[in-house]
């Protein structure tokens, strides 16, 4: 009797058990590694997982720092890649995990637009001159500044073989019609694309889009996006189907063929490497991965060339930097305080040292930390392109305004799509999300005192400037 | 104190109690739950969901590029479909002979199997590469230009050269599946009809695929909805879904819909009709394939 009556609970037990620790070890993933202790408060810091491990150990280094100096806990989680932040951070929101700051990616507007991080104005206004104004810019709407640059800042740039263009008597084109003419030479000696373009990752493609935009624009691309997505001005304006059709051109003049479509990024960097093209449009961080590939010939850069004669209408391009720190607005409101001054204490010039040197950033988003000096273009992108750099438009756009704009790109240069429908197809995109989603740019407008508090920054918070 | 008919339902229930926590924490908990989001407009971030009713799917049905990934994604399930079993039933019935270095070519068959869909996906996406790729190098090296392809640029194309990578990389499963039914066919059945006159097609027609049928069935059954709901990973890695969405499958977009452009409502929508469109597949494809086969 006594054996019959223990044995279902017996099997239940073991069964059950097993399924608990099933479940327990799926909930049990992440990497946790608390920097410091302390006896004061507790922080959580977040960010990717896909950084340099140099960087990650930066941040763990002035972490500790600060922990010791604060006598506040600071753990920090690495877990993850760039684009994941945002699942990253909703879930933490809804289960309650504590998040105190984390790096924000390219989706810093739909954060700020969820509630899920804060305006920093009251934190930072004594140290925000800290930052380079293009750097803040990305992540300043509404008037408010929702995180600050912790990062290099990227820009774009056309990367040539230096050699090449010598050996062929090439000089650097400043105008487009100096580069269908470069091109040319080029394909004429040496049987080769003139230029390649990672063509397979579609969120690339933008940056053609800006560089032809900036100057069709007479160099208001920001405000004219903007205008764009408040519904006071159509995509199908003549400045967007002028540079829709700009784009058309690269490709009519063989400067670009369907190769590209096909190429990804490492697939260009060796294209470019083993000399079977001249010339790549890149983001600059792309300059320490070529350098990191060994090409056995000189690099050069040069801007996006002149569309329009008009020299008043400067050479503008895309940009923003790679990271930015925000402070989750479901934080605590007593680590508020030290949540701020963990912002100003990783961008006093140690700090950011500490974080960003290792990283070699060739545009650093904090004014004291030096560009590297290991990459000799570096000075000619701080000088040059920096000043003619604005933000990503594809940072503006919504999600499906950047795939229609994709297409538009796409379609003109590969598919003889007609300019003027292709830019007809992007309203048309913008129409059916205002209609399917109730798309709203400047959602910041409509809300109330109730939704702001919860966001704001309190003022007179006493942050240590040091 | 429990009866014995009391205690041997209820130890069924609880051997099967794993399962069912797995199945309804992570099959039909979800399953409802994205039904009910599809009938929102939610972010997926903001705390509270926007009812919508049927808009999202009205939003769905006005969306031509979904419909268009949809009929991709149809091709594709039929392709690879048509192609792992055909190709697989001709490999498994060779590797069921005597053959010098049998063992070799069964290891070499299985081995993309194991193989992620990443490295999959990036070592053919660098094969296929027009300005390096081995594959356009080699015709070329062979006077064959004429034959050099935009692999994955060409939105003509592009879609066929995804479906030859998951047959490369699938078939090997089924190889191992129906080469298992075949050793499973009595040798005397084969033998009978030898002695009987029967030639090597007429054996194959008549003995060894009706012997074959549910194991076949199970095989294509595994191979279509396979293709319907794990064709994600290899077309995100290669094509992106592009040449403008030429290689576009439903997984990509919705997933586009739910984490690029925060339609999370929508994309669960999507996800609802591909349900029905597997599902019904599925159940079709096998109602007809058991029929076939006596109900087996």
């Amino acid at each position: 009797m006594k054996r019959k009556s223990t044995k279902f609970p017996r099997t239940v037990g073991l069964i059950l058990t097993t399924g608990l620790l099933s479940f327990g070890t799926l909930a049990a993933c992440g990497d946790g590694d608390g920097a410091a202790t302390g006896g004061g408060c507790q922080l959580t810091f977040l960010a990717s997982a896909d950084r340099p491990q140099a960087e990650q150990d930066g941040w763990k280094e002035v972490l500790a720092e600060f922990s010791s100096e604060y006598d506040c806990e600071v753990t920090a989680e690495f877990q993850g890649a760039w684009d994941e932040i945002t699942q990253q951070v909703t879930a933490a929101q809804i289960a309650h995990e504590p998040i105190d700051l984390f790096i924000t990616s390219t989706a810093t507007r739909d954060l700020a637009k969820a509630g899920l991080i804060m305006s920093l104005d009251n934190c930072i206004a004594g140290f925000e001159d800290r930052f380079i104004d293009s750097a803040m810019e990305p992540y300043n709407f509404g008037s408010k500044q929702w995180a600050v640059p912790m990062s290099s800042t990227d820009t774009s740039a056309i990367v040539y073989n230096a050699d090449m263009f010598k050996e062929l008597g090439i000089d650097p084109p400043t105008t487009y019609e100096e580069l269908v003419a470069a091109g040319k030479t080029i394909r004429d000696a040496k049987g080769i694309v003139p230029m390649l373009h990672q063509g397979s990752s579609p969120w690339y493609w933008g940056m053609w889009f800006f560089g032809a935009f900036g100057q069709e624009s007479g160099n208001q691309s920001v405000q004219r996006t903007e205008d764009f997505l408040k519904g006071e001005r159509r995509f199908d304006s003549p400045e967007e189907i002028a540079a829709l059709a700009d784009l058309a051109k690269f490709t009519e003049d063989g400067l670009l063929d369907q190769t590209t479509m096909a190429t990804d990024l490492e697939g260009m960097r060796a294209a470019l490497v083993q000399g079977k093209t001249a010339m790549i449009y890149v983001l600059t961080p792309e300059l320490i991965n070529l350098r990191a590939a060994g090409p056995d010939f000189e690099i050069g850069i040069f801007q996006f060339p002149r569309v329009l004669s008009d020299p008043a209408i400067r050479q503008e391009v895309g940009g923003g930097p790679e990271n930015g720190l925000a402070i989750a607005s479901f934080t605590e409101p007593d680590n508020l305080e030290a949540a701020c001054q963990l912002v100003e204490y990783v961008s006093r010039p140690g700090g950011a040292a500490s974080i960003l040197e290792p990283i070699e950033p060739l545009v650093p988003s904090v004014k004291s930390v030096p560009v590297t000096q290991t990459e000799p273009l570096a000075p000619q992108l701080n000088s040059q392109f920096i000043p003619n750099t604005v933000e990503f438009l594809d940072w503006i756009w919504p999600g499906q305004i950047n795939d229609a704009v994709r297409d538009a790109i796409t379609g003109v240069m590969f598919d003889g799509v007609d300019p003027a429908e292709a830019a007809a197809a992007v309203q048309e995109a913008f129409d059916r999300l205002v209609a399917e989603e109730d798309y709203q740019f400047d959602w910041w407008a409509d809300w109330d005192g109730a939704q702001w508090a919860k966001v704001e920054f309190p003022s007179g918070m006493k942050i240590e400037v040091g | 104190m429990f009866t014995l008919q009391r205690r041997r339902r209820l130890t069924a229930w609880a051997m099967c109690a794993p399962a069912v926590m797995l199945a309804t924490g992570f099959i039909f908990y979800p399953l409802a739950r994205g039904a009910w989001i599809s009938l929102h407009q939610w972010d997926g971030f903001s705390a509270a969901m926007k009812w919508f009713g049927l808009r999202n799917y009205a939003n769905v049905a006005a969306d031509g590029i979904f419909w268009r990934a949809l009929g991709n994604t149809l091709i594709f399930a039929i392709a690879v479909t048509v192609a792992k079993n055909v190709l697989g039933m001709f490999l498994a019935t060779l590797l069921n002979r005597r053959l010098v270095g049998r063992g070799l070519f069964r290891t070499a068959t299985f081995l993309p199997v194991v193989m992620s869909f990443v490295v999959v996906g990036i070592l053919w996406s660098w094969i296929f590469n027009p300005t390096f790729g081995l594959l356009d190098s080699g015709l070329r090296m062979l006077g064959l230009d004429a034959w050099v392809q935009g692999w994955l640029s060409d939105p003509r194309i592009a879609l066929g050269s995804v479906i030859a990578v998951d047959v490369w990389k699938w078939t090997g499963f089924h190889v191992v599946v129906l080469l298992a039914g075949l050793q499973t066919i009595p040798a005397e059945l084969l033998e009978a009809a030898a002695i009987d006159g029967a030639s090597k097609p007429q054996i194959f027609r008549k003995i060894t695929l009706p012997q074959m049928m549910p194991v076949l069935s199970f095989s294509v059954l595994m191979s279509l909805t396979g293709a319907f709901v794990s064709n994600y990973d290899l077309v995100y890695v290669m094509t992106g879904g592009g040449p403008r969405h030429a290689t576009e499958v439903a997984l990509t977009w919705i997933m586009n819909a739910a984490f690029q452009n925060h339609a999370v409502g929508k994309a669960n929508a999507m996800s609802i009709i591909l349900f029905v469109c597997v599902a019904a597949a599925g159940a079709l494809q096998l109602r007809v394939m058991m029929a076939r086969s006596g109900g087996r």
